[in-house]
């Protein structure tokens, strides 16, 4: 009979990996008898499924301080980059 | 500097906030350098961007990739040692392994979790409360989908030792849910 401490690694592996006819048995048998193990089977598939849909969730305005120095850094590494497009037809011939 | 329409300022104002939010619940701290980074990268790579996939699913497809990408070097520069100690867990279960404080009724829908701020928010907190390792652990499995094995391919363990740090941080940050009351405030569904 195992305890609730391995029931709850099962729990945790289940979303990992296949779990033995062994274990799957053992888990089983423990969660028809223990209800805390139950709701702790059902707060990882809930938090599962909430995890899946992660990019609905609600964007927070970043801060902003955050965003003016995100903005001004950008403006910086972008000048100081040469726009890719005009290096077509100013680029020095290449000497051997 | 608008090269056909693909301009990081705008970027910035109108995705702005979502990817922000997206990195800050992995990265911490190191949000807005990430952010940075992959709207410079979005730039660099704009030719490359055919307008077929939604300009936010390709700035998010980046960003994942930075995300992960940091998650993997931060790693390895902090060379972290296991510490079953640690996150008090041992505690968690009696002498005779049972729940020392048995999960509470919370449940609810998982959509309206997903929509609510206050979830990721709680999210959050409760990951920065974990060891380094559990956060990253979780951050790619859980919250990337990566699958198992990949992870430990990234991050150079063990499936057993993944295993173990995936059952902790679960642990952790169901515990830590809890106390922040998603109990009273998403309760399961039928039971009101």
């Amino acid at each position: 009979m195992i305890d609730c401490r391995r029931a709850s690694e099962l729990v945790s592996q289940s979303w990992d990996r296949p779990l033995t006819r062994r274990e799957k048995f053992g888990l089983r048998f423990h969660l028809l008898i223990c209800a805390a193990c139950r709701r702790f089977e059902r707060q990882l598939a809930l938090m599962n499924r909430v995890f899946k849909r992660g990019e609905e969730c609600p964007p927070e305005p970043m801060p902003v301080e955050v965003k003016g120095r995100l903005a001004e850094r950008l403006d910086r590494a972008i000048q100081a980059s040469t726009p890719p497009q005009s290096q077509e037809g100013n680029r020095p011939p290449r000497s051997e | 500097m608008t090269i056909s329409g693909l301009d990081p300022q705008r970027w910035l104002d109108e995705h702005g906030d979502t990817l922000y939010r997206y990195a800050r619940l992995r990265v911490g701290e190191a949000a807005e350098d990430i952010v940075q980074e992959t709207l410079l990268a979005a730039w660099q790579g704009r030719a490359r961007y055919t307008g077929q996939a939604a300009e936010r699913g390709w700035l998010m497809g980046i960003l994942k990739h930075k995300v992960v990408d940091h998650l993997r070097r931060h790693y390895r520069q902090r060379d972290v040692e296991i510490d079953a100690g640690e996150d008090g867990i041992d505690g968690w279960f009696d002498a005779s392994g049972h729940w020392a404080t048995p999960p509470g009724d919370w449940g609810g829908d998982p959509r309206k979790l997903a929509e609510s701020t206050q979830f990721w928010s709680w999210l959050e907190r409760c990951m920065e409360r974990l060891p380094p390792r559990q956060k990253l652990v979780f951050a790619l499995r859980d919250l990337e989908g990566e699958e198992a094995e990949v992870v430990c391919k990234e991050i150079e363990v063990n499936a057993n030792h993944l295993y173990v740090l995936l059952h902790r941080a679960r642990l952790s940050l169901r515990r830590c849910l809890e106390g922040q009351g998603i109990g009273a405030t998403f309760p399961e569904e039928g039971l009101k």
